[in-house]
């Protein structure tokens, strides 16, 4: 096929042929089934480019309008029966040490993160295959993995804050009810050798971010929802047993170089989806990021278990804050969140 | 409860309307006329449900009704003839979209160079025309072009080529 002829039709695709060239376009087509071919070839590819660009930059124009956190409707309040639990929660955290809102240790420090530049490192929609492996943490770099989870497409009522696919949590154990235990997981480790090096300069940040959505429950607990990034020296295979055994004790546990954490209950409204962040700096030493997003019923009690029962995830993404020039009480706040 | 023959072929609509609109976009050339003629057929696919025969293919019955609906919106517009649009419409493939191949092109999408990325979005999602991207980016519309073109070969490369890699899309051409 001509270089010309591929010019015309892609002019023509584009809306810039003028009439001269719909004639030479049109006379072509109508001599040549090579000229017909090449037609729908590119015709099909244009709406191709289309449909992914729909799919793909609908992300932007969501998260243009889902800067506050939580995302409250504009004009709407939460329900009376929220208000109140959301008390009750904040007091349950300051008597028992356990945080409704961002839990940031002493190793992680908060910065407003539209001050400073970032480059976003990792998106994750849940658009495109692999899903999330339900395999418990996960043994490599570059994959999502953890309790059984599904992609799905808009259901009861929620459609996915971006792209036409969102992850719904589905079993609070990889294996469905073989165990049931407390919260719904999955995360994903990322080797920091592979981010460049802003993420392993002096002073540089990683943020994670994700949305969340649920539908109202029947059950007596409340649904919340949490993310959280760790910095650790250890290796992917050496991550899952200290995670599963010591997630108690997260903060102080020896993987850990740098840890933040972000949670907050998950309102009823299925119109909105809240969004979760967390920062922190990723100090010297450090090998791999570990990305955590779960959700959990509270409270719970004992040996309580807890299943998911209509919560969804959706926009995870990981954006790295190289170093930069601080002063003032930032600086401060910096020099004080070194590495251990 | 079992689907009504209109429910049927609504279904089958929305699931093949990307092959439809790809139809409909390369015989009129403009991604909003392209959308009147997938809405108009839409409409005449409900209203002539029980028409379709299930062992058929759905998309070459669609595209022969999105066929007449471009025919009404050319005749005004007096761009293609219509033995032109005979003639291309009898040439046009009526399989669906390969989810695949989307799926590939989404991650093809995330690869390209920041400033193609950006004029693929204010083309394809925005739907802005070659002069209005050139005068939101400050750029001549031969340079957007340009870019554009390139991007589009970039994301065929990607998306087809055996190694998923977007080559050199071009950005440049600033004024």
């Amino acid at each position: 096929m001509s270089e010309r002829i591929s010019d015309l039709i892609e002019r023509w695709l584009d809306g810039l042929l003028d009439d001269a060239g719909v004639a030479e376009l049109e006379a072509a087509v109508l001599e040549s089934a090579a000229v017909r071919r090449e037609f729908w070839d590119r015709a099909a590819f244009h709406g191709l480019v289309r449909e992914a660009a729909k799919m793909r930059f609908d992300a932007g124009v969501a998260a243009a309008g889902a800067s506050a956190t939580p995302v409250v409707p504009a004009g709407g309040r939460r329900p009376a029966w929220q208000r109140q639990t959301l008390g009750v929660l904040l007091s349950l955290a300051i008597v028992g040490g356990f945080g409704v809102a961002t839990v940031v240790t002493s190793l992680a420090w908060t910065v407003p993160a539209a001050r400073r530049a970032g480059v976003v490192v990792h998106e994750e929609g849940f658009e495109a295959p692999p899903p999330p492996a339900p395999d418990y943490v996960p043994e490599v770099s570059g994959v999502w993995s953890g309790d059984e989870t599904e992609v799905v497409i808009a259901e009861r009522g929620i459609r996915p804050y971006a792209g036409a696919k969102m992850l719904r949590f589905v079993s609070s154990h990889p294996r469905g009810d073989a165990y049931r235990g407390k919260a719904s997981e999955i995360w994903r480790i990322i080797d920091l050798a592979t981010l460049g090096d802003d993420a392993r300069a002096e002073g540089a940040m990683a943020e994670i971010t994700a949305v969340f959505n649920g539908v109202p429950v029947a059950d007596r607990t409340i649904p919340a929802g949490g993310v959280a990034i760790v910095a650790t020296d250890r290796s992917p295979g050496a991550i899952e047993q200290p995670w599963l055994y010591e997630f108690g004790a997260v903060e102080t546990s020896p993987m850990n170089v740098a840890i933040a954490r972000s949670e907050e209950v998950l309102d009823e409204d299925v119109a909105t989806w809240q969004r979760l962040s967390a920062v922190v700096g990723i100090p010297p030493g450090a090998r791999y990021l570990i990305l955590h997003c779960h959700v959990e019923g509270r409270p719970l009690t004992g040996d309580e278990a807890w299943n998911p029962s209509g919560q969804y995830l959706d926009d995870v993404q990981l954006t790295v804050y190289p170093q930069r020039r601080v002063s003032g009480s930032e600086s401060r706040g910096l020099a004080e969140g070194g590495s251990p | 409860m079992a689907d009504t023959a209109i429910q049927r072929v609504q279904r089958l609509f929305v699931r093949h309307q990307p092959a439809i609109r790809a139809f409909a976009l390369g015989l009129v050339g403009d991604f909003t006329l392209a959308e009147d003629v997938v809405q108009e057929t839409f409409l005449t696919v409900s209203a002539k449900a029980a028409d379709f025969r299930p062992d058929t293919n759905f998309v070459a019955w669609a595209c022969t009704i999105a066929r007449f609906k471009v025919l009404e919106v050319e005749r005004g517009r007096r761009r293609f003839s219509t033995a032109a649009i005979e003639s291309l419409a009898a040439a046009a493939p009526v399989e669906g979209f390969a989810e695949g191949r989307l799926e590939r092109l989404l991650e093809c999408i995330d690869k390209l160079p920041e400033k193609a990325r950006e004029v693929v979005r204010l083309r394809y999602f925005s739907e802005h025309g070659l002069a209005e991207i050139a005068a939101l980016l400050g750029r001549t519309a031969a340079g957007v072009n340009s870019t554009l073109v390139k991007a589009r070969e970039a994301l065929r490369h990607c998306v087809d080529g055996a190694d998923g890699v977007v080559p050199a899309a071009g950005g440049g051409g600033s004024r």
